[in-house]
């Protein structure tokens, strides 16, 4: 079943807050820092306010509000300091987009350097000098712990066991320090609003964002209006990959329409603007140490992840804390020490991104498994059997016990052994000097959620027994509205076509739900349209009960009508029931038919501060990725032939659309794991701020073989016994391929991304030798004999 | 390549479609430096983007017939016009069959979307360190042909590029096409190295003249400020008999003595590693029997 927005979007008609017009437009355009670190001297506006078009400009003394979800400690517009260089400290709003882009540039801004710092290590020293003064202000959400003083926005700590004691009883150790750069989300559509400050108080926003009900609750904490004095519309966005998902620009534009008497204001990010002065996903350098029993059993695991936050922590509080319990991975160790601290520096900000602290943690866990067992000599797919976790039997990091239903991560193992063909023989590489090779990683998450983190659904039958369903779970390309409107079509006997679900969200009209992150949709907002049906079709059994004559335990719902249980006959189309059922002497009786639907992660918990103890999700999703890969040892370039990906989804709801999540995850991955960074001069600017000197993975570049398998062990409170699936397909790929080059050649890529220039460097530097024979192979010269002495 | 732009519009600019040569020569004399010539765009219109450039009026030259033309005579040269683009470079046999070495830069710049718009003399005259053009004009002893109101001149493409965006060209001055000696029996191949990167980090062209005197000329591009001969290495071709072990003598002497930069895309170190492989490869071509 291909997604139901398949048409609208290769038709190229498909609304993104792109193509929306709101008659009257005003358009912004941010001035932004020069400096990475700086006191704001003066802002000289003068000129700017000549152009001709211009209508207002602002500065952070005029929008006195800070904003946040977690950490909250943003700023809208840059106050009495700027924190890296991209920070908006003005906007200008002007009748067009050229007058806003003429005014910006006459904006000067005067600073006076302050000290910068680019290292997270270097930043969480203590003395250095301090991005946020005024930490103690801001209002942390329950769960996280900033270290007052210091430049650490939150420290998160998870023990249990004791690791010293896990030490002595190893055989041997793994050491390794690991190093992940800043990427990009890269999405198509770079971030846009328009915002509208009615004159009755009343706020109107379209925005290119993940999470509508997100941006309504950050807008309304924060500028203290009523949550329904604010409606905030998600057309189709095009991307998001969690940059989407927490704080945008939204409050900034809507605080400009108020300036400007409530004329709307759009701002549209040039995409360097996006690289520049938006948020990607963190940098991370982490120090760990395993110990392992020579036959491969782990006895204890000890990692210190510090991850470099950026100028503004907001959302990244979150992907360090989850980073630190997810640090244990697929496996059960009896000794865990781990420390996650993320740590603010003078470069852009940082947030979510697809996987949420795990594909860091799976950098460094996988890796290590892969190190300790080539040192044990034993091989990687036995090495991972003995760690295992058992669902029934062990407990995750976080000493939560995991659920019989959880999924059967050896099943995941094994099936995933068998898809890359591990035990088989490698083919020929394309050249001699080539290198062909093989590995894989396993990998695994939940929802990094809040414990209050619910949704809801709304079936709401038409005349003719078509459905309209309101859902709030965003439209990022990922297809869970297709997914949902199966489900729900599934419980009627309909057609898909017989449901639909509008492709803008709508908080006045949508149904609620917390955000569209984490591979949450599926699982919560599924939950919640099942619900929903099953409120639907109590009320309608009610009525044909009435209809019938017949008791509703011998009615059933069938192929869009009610029919009595073993007697087809009697039976009621829908259509005669969902607006009310009209007797023959045209009596009516109940009106139409809406269903709702609710689900909550009543199980969830906060994190004891000092053991990070507790429930932090609701599902784990067992997988991982295997490669076959071609390594050139003479340019460093790594070619993947062939890519495997397996889940344990619970249940498959739509093979198709899961098939693309695992293929188009993978090429993330890929993409992330091979090419993709962020790059900062000493200065703190970003030197490849655009797509064409910022590389993202081209058909080219993708592997010609991709298998996506999965295993189904239902979970008993997910949708059919689903589990969320988005963002897993990335998480264990760079891992994948990383391992695969160590198997083959014992070289050790501890850094992201694995650039040809970098493996190259790696295999001069450990590997001299297997550079030499591969640029002998390469020049096709036969090696002259050296004569014996 | 672009370095990133702020700018969502283009600066306001006059737009002139001239449909002669001597159009456009008027349209450049009465607006002097406040004029840009424009082929395909692809580079103009995104360094306009950057305000790198903001030419008051813009000549786009698609209009005029003549120099849409590839025009081939043999045994004397091909002239290929300023607004033909790579995509008609690279369905064109006899670029493809006797100067091997600008059918395939042409035909391997960026992709078959951007080549349907992109032009070689545009190519060329961007002169930003990482286009592939330049290196294979340069092995071919290109000339570039020059019009202005004193008449027209040709410049060797030795000679054009003078550095970073630095071409030989004066105001009023545009360039009408470029012309490729025909001189058999040569034989020519060119190749770089892209993986993971927009642009090249590294380009090689070579041609060698087979006859009664052997002439080579091997150029790097991408790989410093400007395009690049490499005499030791041309040495070794000329002097020395063709064989894997000179081609890996040649390499190493290129990979020793060309002068690499580092920048945002490759170390120097990296690109002179590169330039050793890319030089094989181009050898092994040319020299394929």
């Amino acid at each position: 079943m291909p997604p139901q927005d398949a048409f609208l979007k290769v038709s190229g008609t498909a609304l993104y807050t792109f193509d929306c017009e709101v008659a009257g437009t005003l358009h912004a355009k941010l001035v932004t820092s020069t400096m990475a670190h700086a006191k704001i001297v003066r802002i000289d506006t003068k000129k700017a306010r000549e152009i001709p078009g211009l209508v207002a400009v602002l500065t952070g003394r005029d929008m006195p509000f800070r904003v946040g979800l977690y950490a909250g400690d943003r700023d809208l517009l840059a106050v009495d300091k700027v924190r890296w260089v991209g920070h908006p400290v003005a906007i200008v709003v002007a009748e067009t987009l050229k007058d806003a882009e003429r005014a910006a540039e006459l904006v000067t801004v005067q600073y006076e350097a302050l000290p910068s710092l680019l290292d997270p290590v270097q930043a969480m020293k203590d003395g250095a000098p301090l991005i946020h003064e005024k930490m103690e202000e801001y209002s942390h959400a329950p769960d996280f712990h900033p270290v007052i003083g210091t430049n650490i926005a939150n420290r998160f700590t998870l023990f249990h066991g004791d690791v010293q004691k896990g030490f002595e009883q190893a055989d041997t150790l793994v050491e390794e320090e690991f190093r992940i750069s800043h990427v990009s989300h890269a999405y198509m559509e770079t971030q846009n609003v328009i915002a509208q400050y009615k004159r009755d108080g009343s706020a109107e926003i379209w925005t290119s964002c993940q999470s509508p009900f997100m941006v309504r609750q950050i807008l309304s904490e924060s500028l203290k209006i009523p949550y329904n004095k604010i409606v905030v519309k998600a057309p189709f966005a095009g991307g998001g990959f969690g940059g989407k998902a927490g704080l945008g620009w939204e409050a900034l534009v809507l605080l400009a329409s108020k300036a400007v008497g409530g004329r709307p204001v759009r701002l549209l990010l040039s995409r360097m603007e996006n690289f520049t002065s938006a948020a990607s996903r963190d940098g991370m350098v982490a120090n760990v140490k395993a110990g392992f029993k020579k036959d491969g059993k782990c006895t204890a695991y000890e990692v210190r992840f510090v991850v470099d936050a950026g100028a503004y922590a907001d959302y990244t509080v979150n992907v360090s804390r989850t980073m630190g319990y997810a640090a244990e991975g697929v496996y059960e160790i009896p000794n865990v020490h781990c420390e996650s601290l993320a740590v603010y520096t003078n470069k852009i900000p940082t947030t979510a991104m697809r996987g949420f602290g795990y594909p860091e943690g799976n950098w460094v866990l996988e890796q290590v498994f892969e190190r300790a067992a080539k040192k044990l000599g034993i091989d990687p797919v036995r090495i991972r059997r003995i760690n295992l976790v058992r669902p029934g039997e062990s407990h995750t990091a976080t000493g939560e016990p995991l659920r019989e239903d959880a999924g059967d991560p050896a099943k995941v193992l094994e099936t995933l052994v068998r898809d890359i063909g591990w035990n088989e023989k490698l083919s020929q590489p394309s050249s001699p000097w080539r290198i062909r090779s093989k590995g894989f990683a396993l990998c695994v998450k939940g929802p990094s959620q809040p414990s209050r983190a619910s949704a809801s659904a709304i079936v709401k039958f038409n005349e003719d027994a078509t459905i309209d369903l309101l859902v709030g779970t965003g439209n990022i390309g990922q297809g869970t509205t297709t997914a949902l409107s199966q489900l729900v079509a599934d419980q009627f006997g309909l057609q898909i076509e017989s449901v639909r679900v509008d492709p803008v969200r709508d908080t006045s009209k949508s149904a609620y739900t917390w955000q569209t992150v984490g591979s949450r949709g599926l699982f919560a907002d599924g939950m919640a349209c099942l619900r929903a049906c099953e409120d639907a079709k109590n009320q309608i059994l009610g009525l044909a009960s009435q209809a019938l004559r017949l008791p509703r335990d011998q009615l059933e719902v069938v192929k869009g009508a009610v029919v009595a249980k073993g007697r087809p006959w009697l039976t009621i189309p829908l259509r005669e029931l969902v607006t009310g059922y009209v007797y023959p002497n045209g009596n009516t009786i109940e009106g139409p038919i809406i269903g709702r639907g609710t689900s909550s992660s009543s199980l969830n918990t906060y994190l004891d501060p000092e053991k990070g103890q507790g429930v932090p999700t609701v599902f784990h999703t067992f997988g991982g990725a295997a490669v076959e890969i071609e390594l050139d040892p003479t340019t460093g370039v790594i070619k993947v032939l062939k890519a495997a990906s397996v889940f344990d989804v619970g249940k498959v709801i739509n093979p198709l659309l899961l098939k693309m999540q695992l293929d188009g995850g993978f090429v993330m991955g890929l993409s992330i794991g091979l090419y993709e960074k962020i790059k900062f001069d000493e200065q703190g600017w970003v030197t490849n701020p655009n797509l064409s000197s910022y590389y993202v993975a081209r058909m080219k570049d993708i592997p010609r073989e991709f298998v996506a398998d999965f295993v189904e062990t239902p979970q008993s409170d997910g949708p059919l016994g689903a589990r969320g699936i988005g963002e897993l397909s990335m998480i264990a790929v760079a891992s994948a391929i990383s391992n695969a080059v160590f198997g083959a050649t014992g070289v050790k890529l501890n850094d992201l991304p694995m650039s040809s220039e970098a493996v190259w460097k790696a295999i001069r530097a450990q590997r001299p030798d297997l550079l030499k024979s591969a640029m002998d192979g390469y020049d096709g010269v036969e090696i002259p004999m050296v004569a014996r002495p | 390549m672009s370095f990133g732009s702020p700018y969502l519009t283009l600066p306001e600019f006059e737009y002139h479609r001239p449909e002669t040569i001597d159009e456009v020569i008027e349209l450049l004399q009465k607006y002097g430096g406040d004029a840009a010539v424009m082929a395909g765009g692809v580079g103009l219109l995104a360094f306009m983007k950057e305000r790198l450039v903001s030419p008051a009026h813009v000549i786009d030259i698609k209009g005029v017939k003549q120099l849409r033309q590839t025009k081939y005579t043999a045994g004397e040269s091909i002239r290929i016009g300023a607004s033909v683009t790579l995509s008609e470079l690279a369905a064109n046999d006899v670029l493809r069959t006797k100067f091997p070495a600008l059918h395939n830069a042409a035909s391997w710049i960026a992709d078959s979307i951007i080549r349907e718009r992109a032009t070689l003399v545009g190519n060329m005259c961007e002169a930003i360190p990482w286009v592939d053009s330049p290196a294979a004009l340069i092995a071919l002893e290109a000339k570039v042909e020059i019009a202005g109101s004193q008449g027209t001149r040709s410049v060797n493409m030795d000679d054009f590029i003078r550095g970073p965006v630095e071409i030989d060209i004066n105001p009023g001055e545009f360039v009408t096409g470029v012309m490729v000696p025909d001189v058999p029996p040569r034989k020519s191949a060119f190749d770089k190295f892209n993986t993971g990167a927009e642009f090249s980090l590294a380009t090689v062209a070579v041609s060698v003249t087979t006859g009664k005197e052997r002439k080579a000329r091997i150029v790097y591009g991408a790989v410093s400020t400007k395009p690049v001969r490499c005499a030791e290495a041309e040495k070794i071709v000329v002097e020395e008999e063709a064989s894997r072990r000179t081609f890996r003598k040649a390499a190493e002497a290129a990979s020793e003595s060309v002068e690499c930069v580092s920048d945002v895309l490759a170390s120097a170190e990296y690109r002179r590693q590169l330039i050793h492989l890319i030089t094989m490869r181009a050898l092994e071509r040319v020299f394929e029997k």
